[in-house]
């Protein structure tokens, strides 16, 4: 019903708002700071490495005395040249793994982060089939209205009647015949 | 005196509690109303003999009464007199007698709401509140009771943490723990349903859902609330770390969000009446874990109340009433089996199962971070931190993805739609986000990630702005002005608008973290008094630092004259406080906030020569995050609150007319 | 005076506890079961009008085709009408369980009265 020639195609319509959103991100270029990139870049090493001593907090957060030096050689190693990849290295070798918020992307520990993606990739499907199921059971549908009550022609439509009565006598939430103008393309 | 008064009536509670648990499963097994009402009244006879207890302690803490061992230990002779009011609950003890009284509460509200509506349910249900009140209390008085005296009098306490003498950490707390013992209000009506053999007809879903926002309110008040806290008072300007204790918290949250929801297809539809069970009780069981992980389990944090082995007890207690769940869910699920059927995978229940998947994978994402460290520890002998930038990176985009069906999942209509009409109805939100996001690179938004998240919220309000509009205008044909017609829009329509304020107030919640998180300042400025030094368009004069000596602390207090540009923004100062007993510093940060952003100053190290290291942030969009607690309690009111029923009329044939019985 | 306290406090209790079983003569109808058909019905008869509202609300806002509308009112109203007819026919069926009733006891009364009102 309602395939006028007015209606514009929304699928069309979608696809190329869709299409322009994502070229103007993609084109976006990265924010420029106000701060010196070194000093970016030891923020965000510090956010990573955690303080040995403190429970969870990353260096950056803590004020801890050894937090406090770590990121002295954090800005030293920096000043130096290192790689943010060195640094890390530099207090894993010190620490030991756990010294880095970060579970490593490398190995066995890569797990990590593999279980997730596979959880929630499995979990769509599940979910897609499972609910395409429960569509292709809805041909045969028990209900629980008694089996043996069964409207006839003239009852509904005395029914429907009385039904339409009430609920505008009980009060105007929205009448349909108020609609827009402008909707009538999809009609 | 009035501690041995307090003292009694918590033992007195006890046993009344015991006997209505009992009497409550007895009477309606037996359908002994006499035991079922007796029973009942066991439980309301709890909140008043707790409220003296409570009251007890109060007194002794108002008026200094040292010799009860637990006001010596969380209360000293400095402590500001309007902090005794509510010390109460920093402890253990205390807070334990502080949760069984707001539960007791909570639990009469629950069964007077179901004397007249659930009848032959209320006996279940009041047996199981009674079961976990009955729990709380026997801890009390046999292992944490507050009211426990001591061999004689001390002159003085040891004082309170320092870290929780402040207005946030009073409200936190008590917040927090309702919240989580507030989830046993909607497992007890569901599961008593189950018991009772009434739970395939939906009977309890309409007090099911009304408790299970109330409650699902109250933990999001507490989550804010923590947030707000840290941000202020833990001085790294961050709100949420994923500790594993916040965690702990936020997943029964995750649980009962998904439930508020899905309970909505079971009203309507008589749907997902299985699954609404099952949800309710992992998130009863997820907040009892929470419960159990805040009372000393195996991980330290500034939450926990220390190394007790009481969470352990906690933990058993857990066990028992999943494997009972468990059992009752396996003997009664025969009956659940659901009315209708789903018509189409576009639709409304759809939008709602896949948003029940999501927060459940964000659970399950944050389960599995929570113990991926014990796992390595068990497997390869090696501890890796699981920390806060893999929970943002994983559970960042599905987050995301939660926002994003948030907009578009009202726009589905029930039972089924046509893709055609969906893509339609897009039109507004998708044309509201992309000039959105012209507008974003245009002011010199450039993060593609940002970028993109703000779309997303862009794209929900502006679906939700639209319907707004249309609904009213649609009215206002009858006459109405727009203002009325907007008013009887919502009272008409309140649990659908009432969702859509609570959707509005998590887009704001969302547009502060996204400020926040990529847009933020962060600078650490070494500072002598009298020097100026500039971050982020403002402009601050370190004055100079006062220091105070308290019998309990030194306090340090930094003043700064701040300007933004050629404005005058006037003097902030940040306090950082030493407590010389306990050896903790404590700090007080200053904060200018803006819904633009926030300008934070915190001190990070006083040197002795006069220089002093100073943290100091620009947090963008934070205040929208805090604004949104109000609104979001305003739309949950809204979205509970009652509307006229519609009643049936049937129309009673006289005899002879003959009525066709096909 | 802490005697007396402990008094009231197990008392007070304890009354309220006992009060149920010493109250049982004033016959209340038990409780309407939530479990019945007429509560079932009820609450099918509102999940049908909330469906029908909200969908005249989607309709008028522009969610909702028309095809869809018109299947969607079509679905709620049919459910809505069988729940009145399923309403009225028990209580046809219990007014004339209530009169059969009646007769039975009239019949029975007049057997018992008869003999008197020949005296």
């Amino acid at each position: 019903m309602g395939e006028s020639g007015t209606q514009r195609d929304p699928f069309a319509l979608v696809a190329i708002v869709g299409l322009v959103a994502v070229v103007l991100v993609l084109a976006a270029c990265s924010t420029s700071s106000e701060l010196p990139e070194l000093e970016q870049r030891a923020q965000s090493i510090n956010r990573v490495v955690m303080c040995p001593v403190c429970p969870g907090e990353s260096i950056d957060q803590s004020q801890n005395p050894l937090a406090l030096q770590m990121r002295g050689i954090v800005v030293e190693k920096l000043d130096q040249g290192w790689s943010n990849g060195d640094i890390y290295d530099f207090f894993v070798e010190r620490y030991g793994p756990r010294v880095l918020l970060e579970p490593p992307t490398r190995g066995v520990n890569l797990a990590v982060w593999i279980v997730p993606l596979i959880g929630v990739i499995v979990g769509a499907a599940l979910l897609f089939f499972v609910m395409r199921l429960m569509v292709r059971s809805s041909e045969e549908r028990p209900g629980e209205t008694k089996p043996e009550v069964v409207l006839t022609d003239e009852e509904r439509e005395r029914y429907f009647e009385r039904i339409e009565a009430a609920l505008t006598a009980d009060g105007p939430a929205t009448d349909s015949g108020d609609r827009d103008d402008e909707d009538e393309g999809v009609r | 005196m009035i501690v041995d008064a307090g003292n009694l009536a918590m033992v007195v509670a006890l046993l009344v509690s015991v006997y209505g648990v009992l009497g409550s499963f007895l009477g309606g097994w037996r359908r002994s109303s006499a035991l079922v009402e007796s029973s009942r009244y066991a439980l309301y006879s709890v909140p008043i003999l707790l409220l003296i207890s409570v009251y007890a302690l109060v007194h002794a803490f108002v008026t200094r009464d040292f010799s009860v061992a637990y006001v010596v230990e969380n209360s000293n002779l400095a402590m500001p007199t309007r902090y005794t009011w509510v010390a109460f609950y920093a402890g253990n003890a205390g807070s334990l007698l502080f949760i069984a009284f707001v539960y007791s509460v909570m639990a009469v509200g629950v069964a007077k709401s179901m004397v007249r509506r659930l009848p032959y349910t209320l006996p279940y249900a009041t047996g199981l509140l009674g079961i976990l009140l009955s729990f709380f209390l026997f801890v009390i008085v046999f292992l944490a009771n507050p009211l426990d005296r001591l061999a004689f009098a001390l002159p003085d306490g040891q004082g309170i943490n320092p870290l929780l003498v402040h207005f946030g950490m009073f409200i936190h707390p008590p917040m927090q723990m309702a919240g989580l013992v507030s989830v046993a209000l909607p497992f007890s009506i569901a599961m008593g349903a189950l018991m009772a053999g009434r739970g395939g007809r939906d009977e309890w879903v309409d007090l099911g859902r009304i408790w299970g926002m109330v409650s699902w309110l109250i933990l999001t008040i507490g989550l804010l609330l923590g947030s707000w806290w840290a941000y202020t008072i833990l001085g790294w300007g961050g709100y949420w770390a994923w500790d594993p204790v916040e965690n702990s918290a936020l997943m029964p949250w995750l649980a009962m969000t998904a439930f508020v929801h899905s309970i909505m297809v079971q009203k309507r539809r008589g749907m997902f009446r299985m699954w609404n069970i099952v949800l309710v009780t992992v998130a009863f069981t997820l907040a009892q874990m929470g419960m159990f992980i805040n009372r000393g389990g195996p991980v330290p944090s500034v939450h926990s109340f220390g190394q007790s082995t009481m969470g352990w007890l906690f933990l058993v207690f857990m066990g028992a009433t999943l494997l009972g769940s468990l059992a009752v869910f396996a003997w009664r699920s025969g009956s659940l089996k659901s009315r209708e059927r789903l018509d189409s995978i576009l639709s409304r229940e759809s939008a709602f199962l896949t948003q029940n998947v999501l927060f459940l994978a964000v659970a399950f994402v944050t389960r599995w971070g929570t113990i991926y460290p014990v796992i390595s520890e068990a497997t390869q002998g090696l501890t890796i931190t699981v920390g806060r930038p893999f929970f943002d990176r994983v559970n960042g985009p599905i987050l995301l993805v939660l926002v994003f069906l948030m907009g578009v999942g009202p726009l589905l209509p029930w039972r089924r739609a046509s893709a055609r009409n969906v893509l339609y109805a897009l039109r507004y939100p998708l044309g509201s986000a992309l000039i959105g996001v012209v507008f974003l690179l245009v002011i010199g938004v450039h993060q593609p990630v940002a970028l993109t998240a703000l779309a997303v919220i862009i794209m929900g309000v502006g679906g939700i702005v639209h319907e707004w509009m249309r609904g009213t205008r649609s009215r206002s044909h009858k006459g109405e002005s727009y203002p009325v017609a907007f008013g009887r829009l919502l009272a008409a329509n309140r649990p659908r608008y009432g969702g859509y304020v609570v959707h509005l107030s998590i887009a704001m919640l969302a547009l502060g973290a996204i400020g926040s998180s990529f847009y933020n300042l962060q600078r650490d400025i070494p500072m002598r008094p009298g020097e100026t030094r500039e971050l982020g368009g403002y402009s601050f004069t370190y004055l100079g630092v006062s220091e105070r000596a308290f019998p309990d602390r030194d306090e340090g207090t930094a003043r700064f004259a701040v300007s933004k540009g050629d404005r005058d923004l006037g003097i902030m100062s940040t306090t950082r406080t030493f407590y010389r007993d306990f050896r903790i510093a404590a700090t007080r940060a200053a904060i200018r906030s803006t819904p633009l952003e926030d300008f934070y100053i915190v001190p990070s190290e006083f040197g002795e020569d006069g220089q002093t290291v100073f943290r100091i942030y620009v947090n963008p969009l934070v205040w929208w995050m805090w604004a949104s607690g109000p609104l979001l309690a305003l739309g949950t009111l809204l979205a509970v609150s009652p509307r006229r029923r519609l009643a049936p009329a049937p129309v009673t044939v006289p005899d002879g007319m003959g009525l066709a019985r096909v | 005076m802490l005697v007396l306290i402990a008094l009231l406090l197990v008392l007070l209790p304890a009354a309220a506890i006992v009060y149920p079983f010493f109250r049982r003569p004033d016959g209340e109808a038990p409780p309407d079961d939530e479990a019945s058909d007429s509560r079932d019905l009820s609450r099918r008869w509102d999940a049908a009008v909330a469906g029908l509202r909200n969908t005249e609300l989607e309709f008028s806002i522009g969610n909702l085709a028309e095809n869809d509308y018109d299947w969607l009112k079509e679905q709620y109203m049919t459910e809505a009408a069988l729940v009145l007819k399923t309403m009225e026919l028990e209580e046809h069926q219990e007014q004339k369980l209530m009169q059969d009733v009646d007769h039975a006891v009239r019949g029975i009364r007049g057997d018992l009265e008869s003999p008197e009102d020949e005296q």
